[in-house]
């Protein structure tokens, strides 16, 4: 059989970076990151002691109808009114300057410094503990319903991998549909209102996240603006 | 904002777990025959015995909410409006398991309103624009095979080494592709795909047309840019059997990411030794490197999108990882 090859196209230069116009929007999309946080977190987390965290009183009625296996522990780095225990915010736009930072920020050397490296305007801060075996079905959010769907304020959430676990993100928008082991200390950020997500523990141990409730701006556009060559940056903190 | 929800099902080890924003309503037990469903109240449906019909409130009071979730669905489930429209419906039918409807009464112009269900997610992947990371993972060990085929483990100033499992010449080596539209029928299966059983059986596994196949080898420290390529150019995106992607399976665990880059999504992963990518390579742009002191060895396939792969890459409720042995 007689074979036609083509030129390999690569060695064109009309799909270089700079012809690309896409890239991670804010407001439809989701964007998994080649930062990655190169600490020691366990110092931090081991002080906080999450097995012993009780919900919010407000909140109690849900416990009520609770299994024993609770899915997550959770405790506030930033809550609305500055204890670690608060969780829960009003229906109404979350404002970063209706939050204050904890008692559990200020004594967490490392999860503080992490929280600080983020350019950004912050609403809520939670350290998510996600117990083993546990999972969330697939959903979305309201943070940007809040505020109306305000083009110029767009709210994103920025979560972090703190553990080195067997336990899986699902992200699914408009095109992509990623289901992902989360590297530790790599971070995603989504507008959780367009990115329907669902997570799932299957290791034996938990998984622990921050999560970041915050405000769209300049520094995340260039933090997560596309690069020519994939360089995984580790960040010291 | 109410947090999240675990609500243990009856006679069953299993719990029913519910998302923030979910109202907090009154348990009930299971039901398994017709019954009228009321504000505050949340109920278990088990239509494995025989059909089974919720009518729903006749005059509602705009706000009210309730949570209906079938357990277990062997026959039909109805949920009757009761003279107000669901989701724009006299009445909706469900015949899946693991159904969870939170309904939300929003006055008489608009009904009953059903949120958060997957039925509400129209997106997913997108075989035009998007890509897919897999849920499922090939449980298994390629190391013989990939040994056998004798790739290299470096060469100077190269990023890769090859080796065709179907090729336009049906040889281990013929690495270029025949130009125009991408026909499967214009490739054949080689020698190395004969002589490698497990590599064989993944390539199999995928129910869809295959053109060329190729082991590919990143070696140690190599990257390649991000770019995009060029296997639509001669098809018509807008016809779906006339789509072309690709599908790469990681077969090693090494310390290598990709990059996919489209016209919302940014993502950089380090893959899961056995889970694969499916992407359209012309819209999704892509990056890779190997950071790792050994080679990264993927399987990369060039296929036409057919129903089996929607199939596949479809949304579930529920996030359950699918380890495939072959």
């Amino acid at each position: 059989m007689e074979v036609t090859t083509k030129e390999y196209k690569g060695s064109k230069t009309i799909h270089r970076v700079t012809d690309f116009d896409g890239g991670y929007d804010p407001i439809n999309g989701f964007y998994l990151s080649n930062q990655m946080f190169d600490a020691d977190f366990e110092t931090d987390l081991s002080k906080l002691n999450l097995s012993t965290l009780m919900c919010n009183s407000h909140y109690t009625k849900h416990l009520e109808d609770r299994n024993t296996d609770d899915i997550f522990k959770i405790v506030s780095l930033k809550s609305l009114d500055g204890t670690n225990e608060m969780q829960s915010c009003p229906p109404q736009e979350e404002k970063p300057d209706m939050f204050s930072y904890t008692p559990a920020y200020h004594s967490s050397p490392t999860l503080r410094s992490m929280c600080d490296w983020f350019q950004c305007d912050k609403a809520r801060i939670r350290i998510f503990r996600q117990l083993p075996g546990q999972n969330v079905q697939l959903h979305h959010d309201f943070d940007n319903e809040r505020c109306e769907f305000d083009p110029d304020n767009v709210t994103v959430r920025i979560i972090v991998n703190l553990s080195d676990t067997d336990s899986y993100f699902q992200l699914l928008n408009k095109t992509c549909n990623m289901t992902v082991k989360m590297q530790k200390g790599q971070f995603m950020i989504i507008n959780t209102d367009t990115v329907w997500h669902a997570t799932r523990n299957n290791d034996s141990v938990h998984r622990d996240t921050l999560n970041m409730i915050v405000k769209w701006n300049d520094w995340l556009e260039r933090l997560t603006r596309a690069s020519e060559t994939l360089e995984i940056e580790k960040i010291k903190i | 904002m109410k947090e999240w929800q675990s609500i243990k099902i009856p006679d069953s080890d299993r719990s029913l777990t519910l998302p923030g924003g979910t109202p907090v309503v009154e348990w009930q037990g299971i039901k398994t025959k017709n019954f009228p469903a009321l504000h505050g109240r949340g109920y278990f449906v088990d239509s494995s015995i025989t059909d089974v019909e919720a009518v729903l409130p006749r005059s509602p009071y705009a706000g009210e909410e309730l949570i209906i979730s079938v357990i277990k669905n062997g026959n039909k489930f109805t949920l009757n409006g009761n003279g107000n429209n669901i989701d724009g419906e006299k009445t909706i039918e469900s015949t899946v398991d693991q159904d969870t409807l939170i309904l939300r009464y929003k006055g008489l112009d608009k009904g009953w309103e059903t949120s958060h269900r997957v039925a509400d997610f129209d997106g997913g992947f997108d075989p035009v624009n998007g890509f897919y990371l897999s849920k499922q993972i090939f449980d298994s060990d390629f190391t013989d095979d990939l040994n056998r085929l004798g790739l290299a483990i470096h060469i100077k100033d190269t990023v890769f080494d090859f080796k065709m499992l179907k090729s336009a010449d049906g040889s281990d080596n013929m690495y270029t592709a025949p130009s125009g539209r991408i026909d499967p029928e214009m490739y054949s299966y080689t020698p190395a795909y004969h002589s490698s059983h497990e590599l064989r059986s993944l390539c199999d596994w995928f129910q869809c047309d295959k053109a060329r196949i190729r082991i590919m080898t990143q070696f140690p420290g190599q990257h390649v840019q991000l770019h995009h390529d060029f296997d639509n150019a001669d098809h018509e995106q807008s016809h779906p059997k006339d789509i072309v992607v690709r599908i790469l399976v990681n077969l090693t665990d090494t310390d290598s990411y990709f990059n996919l880059i489209n016209k919302s999504c940014d993502m950089t992963v380090k893959m899961q030794k056995g889970q694969f990518i499916i992407m359209n390579a012309d819209t999704v742009w892509h990056a890779t490197r190997n950071n790792d002191e050994l080679p990264r060895n993927t399987l990369n396939m060039i296929v036409k999108w057919n129903d089996w792969l929607s199939d596949i890459t479809r949304p579930r409720e529920t996030l359950e990882l699918e380890k495939i042995k072959i």
